[in-house]
């Protein structure tokens, strides 16, 4: 490990377009090691792709500002990549007409399954409110869960790292899960993706098959309006 | 090549038509400009659909086929490298490791727990609600059921 702080410490390797490179490569190598691999659950891009990064960064003394700076290129990306969910979301235009009632239960049940068993579990452990209100978001892309937090009185920077392990969580457990409880309707395994996981989710979605990821990017959707709204009433109604 | 243009502007546009909107409302829809996008976009693309319908009214066209070029290029490279993008977000989780740890055990329990529990929930209720209909469907038209 100290070879990786010897080497980060020339300025060359700490730069912004080199720590870009290296994330590229990093998530090229990694893509290939998981196709090999036959796409093993376990062995997730973002999560491996994350770990190494993560590492990388912690033993070279790399600040985060500075990694986040160098990448925003991809981040950036993020925006547009979702505008264009709605091009697969309308190849399926037919399934959505004929399943939008399935599609609303299956994403209503969701949340509601979501948020019980969260205010469950804090019966459990007895958490505080501020970790409560943290958590609560998860389900919600990023951007929407921040805001989320932030105006509820929750921690930023905790709701975004949960916001992310969920979608990991879901991505990495998804296919086992369904198999185990005779899951076999992509539609339906879209919807939950989509509902529960969001954007990461969306995109395990579209592994699966187009008709997954599509009904995933639209359970994404929803689900982070209604989530938006039911927040802040759920909220007052219980804590 | 000038579809690669096209399409990336009109990706772009289309979040800007969220932020306006967002802008005139005041954030009263508690909906991110992204997502307004989506629908906005999902509408435009019915509408050339059905224009093209018209426009072509001997022929059977798919709604796919109405999808426009320049949109369609970037739809495999974006979609299918969507975790990349995702990587400047989730390295943020190196700003968090001391209170993962302290708060390990109710992370973990929330976490996996609610993720799993609302996954089943939600692909058991659709792809139930999904097979109780076309079975309906079944019994009123004698038809075979479609399986996907």
């Amino acid at each position: 490990m100290e070879i990786i702080a010897k080497i980060f410490s020339l300025d060359l390797l700490q730069s912004p377009l080199f720590l870009l490179t290296l994330t590229l490569f990093i998530y090229y190598v990694i893509q290939i090691i998981y196709i090999k691999l036959n796409q093993f659950s376990l062995f997730n891009p973002l999560l491996i792709t994350m770990i190494v990064i993560t590492t990388i960064l912690y033993y070279g003394n790399i600040s985060y500002e500075k990694y986040f700076k160098s990448t925003e290129l991809i981040y950036f990306l993020l925006a547009p990549a979702t505008i264009i969910l709605a091009v697969p979301l309308f190849r399926q235009l037919e399934l959505l007409q004929r399943y939008w009632f399935a599609i609303t239960c299956g994403i209503l049940s969701g949340i509601i399954a979501v948020f019980v068993c969260i205010f469950a579990i804090m019966k459990i452990f007895n958490t505080s409110p501020e970790l409560i209100i943290s958590v609560l978001p998860k389900s919600v892309t990023t951007p929407i869960a921040m805001i989320i937090s932030e105006m509820l009185g929750g921690i930023v920077p905790l709701t975004i790292t949960v916001v992310i392990l969920t979608g990991i969580c879901a991505a990495v457990f998804a296919d086992v899960v369904f198999k185990i409880f005779g899951i076999k309707n992509n539609i339906a395994m879209g919807v939950s993706l989509g509902a529960v996981a969001h954007g990461i989710g969306t995109s395990q979605a579209f592994i699966i098959s187009p008709v997954a990821g599509a009904f995933a990017s639209l359970a994404m959707g929803i689900s982070g309006i209604l989530i938006s709204i039911i927040t802040p009433l759920v909220l007052k109604l219980f804590l | 090549m000038l579809n690669l243009v096209l399409g990336f502007a009109i990706l772009l546009l289309f979040i800007w038509f969220g932020d306006v909107i967002n802008y005139l409302t005041n954030n009263a829809l508690l909906i991110p400009s992204t997502v307004i996008g989506i629908i906005l976009l999902f509408i435009c693309l019915l509408i050339n659909y059905k224009r093209l319908q018209n426009k072509h009214s001997q022929q059977e066209i798919l709604p796919a086929d109405s999808i426009p070029n320049c949109l369609k290029i970037y739809e495999q490279g974006l979609i299918s490298n969507l975790p990349l993008l995702f990587i400047p977000s989730g390295v943020g989780i190196i700003t968090m490791l001391s209170m993962l740890v302290d708060y390990w055990l109710f992370l973990v329990a929330v976490i996996i727990g609610s993720t799993l529990i609302g996954l089943i929930v939600a692909a058991y209720v659709t792809q139930k609600i999904i097979q109780w209909q076309e079975k309906n469907l079944e019994i009123n038209n004698g038809n075979n059921s479609q399986n996907i």
